[in-house]
């Protein structure tokens, strides 16, 4: 018998809210704490502010928000996972940074029809992970999402 | 872009946040009270504005005098109010970065020029004659 090993890709599992999202390995350059970010006057919550990580100045994102979820304070595990997609480099805020993990291409199903809107635009896949369901971001969506305005 | 020891960077202090500003727009800083009716060097009436509610923060100044930084128009001089203003203690040349597109595409106003690093903080650059303009034709 012939054995075929699928190629993986690691993906950096994160906490926002009660759910665990899965943020592609190859965008992320940095995970870094919460820091309060300096607000931009005029922009929606969605975007609380600019950050300053090794004298690059990014753009912050609450997935919170961007998800749907209701905003809550940052505590100590809050994280800045710190990625670059398509020549564009953002700060996600996620409530915690949990582990990373390989997919394969097996391992990932569409994501459920019925799944709310707004979250389901931001989801490339999903996942069973360790026996609980994880949610993968597509963060060309994102950004998109992001750069439209909407 | 950066800028010459010539567009030195000033702080201005706006409530609980801090902003830069170009010394290059800026025509006078001192301070006044308002409520003196104060004309420019033309004698023209000086319209003064507190900068803080117009970025946004809330709660007021008390009465008596502020911070002013007087930009000179081509027909009027605007006074903007701040608690404070101070120079970049021994910082060189500043380099200002770019806003983010997906920033400066949700903006309400484009009031900003960038951002520069001031102590590893990131602080909004002003375009100080673009709010007094604004302010001037009544859109603030």
């Amino acid at each position: 018998m012939q054995i075929h090993d699928q190629p993986s890709k690691d993906y950096l599992i994160v906490r926002v809210g009660a759910e665990r999202y899965a943020v592609p390995g190859v965008a992320i350059r940095e995970v870094a704490r919460w820091r309060p970010p300096t607000p931009v006057p005029g922009t929606p919550p969605v975007l609380p502010g600019i950050i300053s990580q090794r004298g690059i100045v990014l753009p912050t994102v609450d997935l919170r928000l961007l998800l749907g979820l209701e905003a809550t304070e940052p505590d100590r595990a809050a994280r800045f996972v710190i990625i670059r997609q398509d020549q564009t480099d953002v700060a996600l805020m996620v409530d915690a940074a949990l582990d990373l993990c390989h997919l394969t291409e097996d391992d990932l199903a569409r994501p459920p029809a019925g799944l709310d809107p707004q979250r389901a635009r931001l989801l490339g896949a999903v996942a069973q992970h360790e026996g609980q369901p994880l949610l993968v971001i597509d963060l060309a969506a994102l950004l998109a999402v992001l750069l439209e305005g909407a | 872009m950066t800028l010459n020891r010539d567009s030195m960077i000033l702080y201005v202090h706006v409530g609980p946040r801090r902003y830069a500003i170009t010394q290059g727009q800026v025509d006078h800083l001192g301070m006044l009270d308002p409520a003196d009716a104060p004309s420019d060097g033309r004698g023209r009436p000086l319209i003064c504005r507190e900068l803080g509610p117009l970025l946004g923060e809330s709660g007021g100044a008390g009465p008596g005098r502020r911070h002013a930084i007087t930009v000179q128009l081509r027909r009027r001089s605007v006074a903007m109010l701040v608690d404070h203003i101070d120079s970049l203690g021994g910082a060189g040349p500043c380099e200002i970065h770019r806003l983010a597109p997906m920033i400066t595409r949700r903006l309400a106003r484009p009031w900003f020029l960038g951002v520069v690093i001031y102590e590893d903080e990131p602080l909004l650059l002003l375009d100080l004659r673009r709010i007094a303009t604004d302010v001037v034709i009544g859109d603030v």
